[in-house]
């Protein structure tokens, strides 16, 4: 008997608890479900107003409209299409609770704890063909991280397009060596890729620089057959002769 | 081939329901790639200004594709104003949401200020600069992230309009992709 009512306590429980789990999936739901309305609506709005300019005879070239009565139209569509394309963005981005991860791994290969970063847009990675995502974010000194939503890891770092990077010369008095340069770039990527020394053997090694005044330090990966319209996985660091960095690429871990 | 076009499936997104709004024959989804001289590719300015270099994308880890060539010009604009200029046209235009990436090859591409102006949705246009110099060899972002809908064709000229450190960089036009 008291075993009869063990069972049913405990069925009233499991009960509870799968009402509950209902209910809550149930709450996350309609937040995305209002956010594909919103986004369709935005969307729609967006169409119609294109059709409107074009009607009016507000077609570009080259990005400029000749006719200057079609600014309003212009700036109407750019406006909407940035609202549009975030709606856009909401349903294909993770929660942000789950971006946690992402933001520390960026701030842990720029050393930096207190490092702002901000995250962009969620879109298609240009490395692979298989529908991969990266997700994009923008610290405060105008850098730009791509980082793999599969497993947090860095794709890409890189000056931020429309950043306030002032770009500026490195005079010879602040050159490091290249041996120098070598061993910051290596302490980078065996920072950032784990697997990297034990691959390292594996790897086709190469250094370069633009004008001496960015160096290149790259491991091209030849051994596995090449898709038709994949790179071959690649990692390299990009610096600045005075040793700041300019680049990060990391196309090895998949 | 000039034109690698991957179609890929469409998820359930904004652009999903933006195909609702239109024949689903006009609709493709994924990926599409101009190569420098390619069939989409117009080049325009003094044929005296423009080189021709071995490698970028196509010559190097693009194999399949052709030709394994780049285009490339100085930036004279602090002396002589815009001279060069190319466009690459989008081949079939996508009626949803596309990002833009420029391959940068290794060598002749040190403009710090490279501006690529996204003509879209047939009425817009946004420009923004691109450095350059700190890519090697690989995809770099254009726009900064920004998503543009119904994107049309990209273009970018020798004309600088903010820093320039040397009248003698190098601006390098290699392949442009387009996300959707």
């Amino acid at each position: 008997m008291r075993y009869q009512k063990a069972l049913i306590a405990g069925g009233a429980a499991m009960f509870a608890i799968a009402i509950s789990g209902l209910a809550v999936g149930a709450k996350s739901i309609q937040p995305m479900a209002a956010t594909k309305t919103r986004a369709a609506q935005l969307a729609e709005r967006l169409d119609q107003t294109v059709k409107e300019a074009l009607a009016k005879g507000c077609a570009d070239q080259n990005g400029a409209a000749q006719n200057p009565q079609c600014a309003d139209s212009r700036e109407r569509v750019s406006r909407l299409n940035d609202e549009a394309a975030q709606a856009d963005d909401e349903l294909k981005a993770r929660p942000p609770a789950l971006r946690a991860t992402a933001e520390k791994n960026i701030r842990k290969f720029r050393g930096r704890d207190g490092l702002a970063v901000n995250y962009l847009a969620t879109s298609s990675n240009p490395y692979r063909d298989d529908g991969a995502r990266i997700e994009t974010y923008v610290d405060d000194e105008a850098n730009e991280y791509w980082i793999d939503p599969g497993d947090d890891h860095l794709v890409q770092v890189g000056p931020h397009a429309g950043g306030d990077q002032a770009p500026h010369k490195v005079g010879p008095e602040n050159r490091l060596p290249v041996s120098e340069l070598r061993q910051q770039a290596l302490r980078l990527i065996e920072a950032a890729d784990p697997v990297f020394a034990a691959r390292r053997s594996s790897l086709h090694p190469l250094e370069d620089n633009k004008g001496k005044q960015v160096y290149f330090f790259r491991w091209d990966d030849f051994s596995a057959p090449l898709k038709e319209s994949e790179m071959p996985p690649f990692i390299q660091v990009g610096l600045y002769a005075d040793g700041r960095l300019a680049s990060f690429t990391d196309t090895l871990n998949k | 081939m000039k034109l690698k076009s991957l179609r890929l499936a469409a998820a359930m997104s904004l652009s999903a329901l933006l195909l609702s709004a239109v024949p689903a024959s006009a609709a493709v989804i994924g990926v599409q790639v101009m190569a420098s001289d390619g069939s989409y590719f117009t080049a325009s300015g003094p044929s005296q200004y423009w080189h021709s270099a071995a490698g970028g994308y196509c010559g190097g880890p693009g194999l399949w594709c052709s030709p394994n060539t780049y285009r490339w010009t100085y930036d004279y604009n602090a002396t002589y104003g815009q001279q060069n200029s190319a466009v690459w046209k989008v081949p079939t235009e996508q009626l949803v949401f596309s990002r833009a990436y420029a391959f940068i090859p290794r060598r002749n591409a040190t403009c710090r200020t490279a501006f690529y102006t996204m003509s879209y949705s047939g009425v817009s246009g946004y420009e923004q600069a691109l450095d350059q110099l700190p890519y090697y060899d690989q995809w770099a972002p254009l726009f900064g992230g920004k998503s543009f809908y119904r994107a049309r064709q990209i273009w970018l000229s020798d004309g600088q309009q903010g820093f320039n450190l040397s009248t003698l960089e190098q601006i390098a036009f290699d392949e442009i992709k387009i996300e959707s």
